[in-house]
């Protein structure tokens, strides 16, 4: 699950979550490891942010602050772009 | 039960059933747990682990039963420290039961963790946690349903509010009595690290028993967060919070010392003065002005420690403490720091000790040193009251909320100053992501506001109370000998006068050096010891230092005091936490240079615009 693909398919168009905007909401493709290792993908993945689980952004920070993320149902989360960017989903 | 020595108490291998409570952080695990326990719950040491953990043995259906409650962890599989201690503690020790605790709103995620414990072979009852908030949402729960899917018993509840507490305790009692007899059980991680789970896992878990509403209500959470999170009025609401906790901390902690201080002074004055005349006056002077003085010190605390408390309660407990993590982190990330470091340091304004120790969520151990370096730069309520009588002295009533509201700003730029430096080496750089849960704006209940005041004041009490009497105990005898001598005479006021060529260029006097000596012990022993070195009442030396130390020379002793050590207990801490000598000792050196270096640059500074 850490290999996204990054080609155009039929459902929508791969994206890093870092480039949804603000209301726009996108499928989980899945996680890369940059440089966290495991670490990232675990901890997303308890939080609800993971293969094919629904992701809304609800709001950025400015001055490259963090970003707001609905994932699933009823969970909000601060995630920086930096992590943000390692997150590949297909927009919806 | 035994409540007494907590420290050395040695846990017996399950001579009454063990239950440990496991779930998120942000479930209410602990809210459940303080229901469960009462007041009695204890901090106890576990060989083999690393932390210590709280635990209570409490009758329950006529039978004694022991509760642990284990770290808010995300995921059973996880490797931040907390992570570790889990599994550590369910490698351990062999449990008889595991009370897993789910927010039930979020049950869509979080079912994960009832899932994973299935796995590690543990006896469970899983407990839905916040079921009002889950109503309120309009999320549709079949706890029978989903009890029978996972096989384990399943109660919707309300630590809160108690709503099906009872139920769920009667449960946990049942299943207790159904096992009598059958060995505890030891946590089985090959076959949980051997099971791949997916997300079709959890979806058949949760099928035909949780329904969510297709269009979730609009939240008052929502609302909120369009002005709090807001990019740009965010950062100044925040500081606004912050500030009027300040004020009330002022008005009212600071008039409440002064009640406290009337009350022990009424002690002395009319039961141990009376009583003592009956001695020899050394032993009168020692009793007073020695362990006496430490007694009110310590006593002087309480009500200033359980209102800042019940201030951080709210301000954590409502869920706006990670939103200032996350308005924080732009500016923070810039320093090599994240927003937890801040949320850490923010804590660190109560006592930097329970902050440090708070580090432990941050996984990358870079990371956790900066935090761990800068964190005793924060404002403690200890040094709170120390700038308190100092500004009350010195300077006039109207300007007091400003000075002190500028040692705030002081120590935010210091701590921020530090980082920004420090992170630029290699040893201080982080790798850890920054994932932050946000939860739900929630209205703290006076209860849960208690018990973290009173849980801090007996933490503090615990702590500082011989530390601080020792304290005082040291001061006096350095005051009072030799025994002819006086003032600057004594051995500690040769001690002020022998570190004069350091101190004078910040503008410290030996009186005031020989209350900083004092204050590396703690800083709450700095007023008493005052009094010692002065060898006055607490309100004759506040007269005292107003009429012989200027308000820039108290600035710069107020700058020296915030910067430098807050106390032993910290030293100690960062030590434990560090595991590491050097680290420890860095950190020491580190802020003794910053605070003189600060105060010589301000003290020189204001000399040369002409402040005397």
């Amino acid at each position: 699950m850490h290999d996204a693909a990054m080609t155009l398919s039929a459902d929508g168009e791969v994206v890093t979550l870092a480039s949804l905007e603000p209301g726009e909401s996108g499928i989980v493709a899945g996680v890369l490891a940059g440089v966290f290792e495991n670490g990232l993908s675990i901890r997303l993945r308890a939080l609800g942010v993971t293969v094919s689980r629904e992701v809304f952004m609800v709001r950025k920070g400015w001055f490259g602050g963090p970003f707001v993320v609905r994932a699933g149902k009823a969970t909000e989360i601060a995630i920086r772009r930096t992590e943000a960017t390692l997150v590949m989903v297909r927009r919806s | 039960m035994n409540c007494c020595a907590p420290e050395e108490k040695l846990v017996p291998l399950n001579s009454v059933p063990r239950v440990a409570l496991i779930g998120q952080p942000n479930t209410g695990k602990s809210m459940l747990y303080n229901r469960i326990t009462g007041a009695s719950a204890y901090v106890g040491n576990w060989p083999g682990i690393t932390v210590s953990l709280s635990n209570a043995r409490i009758k329950l259906a006529a039978r004694d039963v022991e509760f642990v409650d284990l770290p808010g962890i995300y995921d059973l599989e996880g490797f931040s420290d907390d992570e570790r201690v889990v599994a550590d503690f369910l490698k351990t020790y062999p449990v008889d039961l595991v009370i897993v605790v789910v927010n039930a709103s979020q049950i869509d995620r979080q079912i994960l963790m009832p899932l994973q414990v299935r796995q590690l072979g543990l006896p469970a009852v899983v407990m839905l946690n916040m079921a009002d908030e889950a109503r309120k949402a309009g999320i549709e729960i079949d706890p029978a349903a989903l009890a029978a899917r996972l096989g384990v018993p399943v109660h919707l509840i309300s630590a809160k509010y108690g709503e099906g507490f009872p139920e769920a305790m009667a449960t946990v009692a049942t299943v207790l009595d159904q096992r009598h007899g059958t060995p505890p059980v030891m946590a089985d991680y090959d076959t949980l690290r051997g099971t791949l789970m997916t997300e079709d896992t959890l979806a058949e878990a949760l099928r035909g028993s949780v329904i969510y509403p297709e269009t979730p209500p609009k939240s008052l959470t929502e609302r909120l967060d369009r002005w709090l999170l807001h990019p740009i009025l965010g950062l100044p609401l925040f500081f606004a919070v912050m500030l009027c906790v300040f004020y009330l901390v002022w008005s009212i902690g600071l008039p409440s010392q002064d009640w406290v201080g009337a009350i022990t002074d009424w002690i002395q004055a009319r039961i141990l003065e009376p009583v003592l005349a009956f001695g020899p006056a050394w032993l009168q002077n020692f009793a007073i002005n020695g362990i006496w003085l430490g007694v009110a010190t310590v006593a002087s605390f309480v009500p200033l420690i359980m209102l800042f408390f019940f201030c951080m309660a709210v301000v954590e407990d409502s869920g706006y403490l990670s939103r200032a993590a996350y308005l924080m982190d732009t500016w923070m990330r810039r320093v090599g720091l994240d927003g937890r470091s801040f949320v850490m340091q923010m804590m660190g304004f109560g006592c930097n000790v329970p902050a440090l120790m708070g580090t432990r969520v941050m996984r990358s151990r870079p990371l956790r040193l900066l935090s761990m370096l800068i964190i005793p730069f924060s404002l403690c309520s200890a040094r709170l009251a120390v700038f308190v009588f100092i500004i009350s002295a010195v300077f006039p009533a109207s300007q007091g909320p400003l000075v002190l509201f500028s040692f705030y700003v002081v120590s935010f730029a210091a701590a921020f100053l530090a980082a920004a430096v420090f992170s630029r080496s290699r040893q201080f750089k982080n790798s850890e992501p920054f994932v932050l849960e946000l939860p739900p704006y929630r209205v703290p209940t006076l209860r849960q506001v208690w018990l973290r005041g009173y849980g801090e004041l007996r933490e503090f009490l615990r702590r500082a109370t011989s530390f601080i009497i020792l304290g005082s105990v040291g001061v006096w005898f350095l005051t009072n000998f030799p025994t002819d001598a006086e003032g600057l005479n004594t051995w500690g006021g040769q001690l002020g006068q022998a570190l004069q060529p350091i101190m004078a260029p910040i503008g410290i006097d030996p009186y005031l050096t020989l209350a900083l000596i004092f204050g590396f012990i703690a800083k709450e022993v700095v007023i008493g010891s005052l009094s010692t070195i002065y060898a006055m009442s607490a309100g004759m030396v506040a007269h005292q230092i107003s009429l012989t130390v200027s308000p820039v020379a108290a600035y710069s002793f107020c700058l020296f005091c915030l910067l430098y050590t807050p106390c032993l207990t910290t030293v100690a801490t960062v030590k434990a936490e560090s595991r590491s000598w050097g680290f420890m000792l860095f950190s020491l050196g580190v802020s003794l240079v910053y605070a003189w270096g600060v105060a010589f640059i301000f003290y020189q500074s204001a000399l040369l615009l002409g402040f005397k």
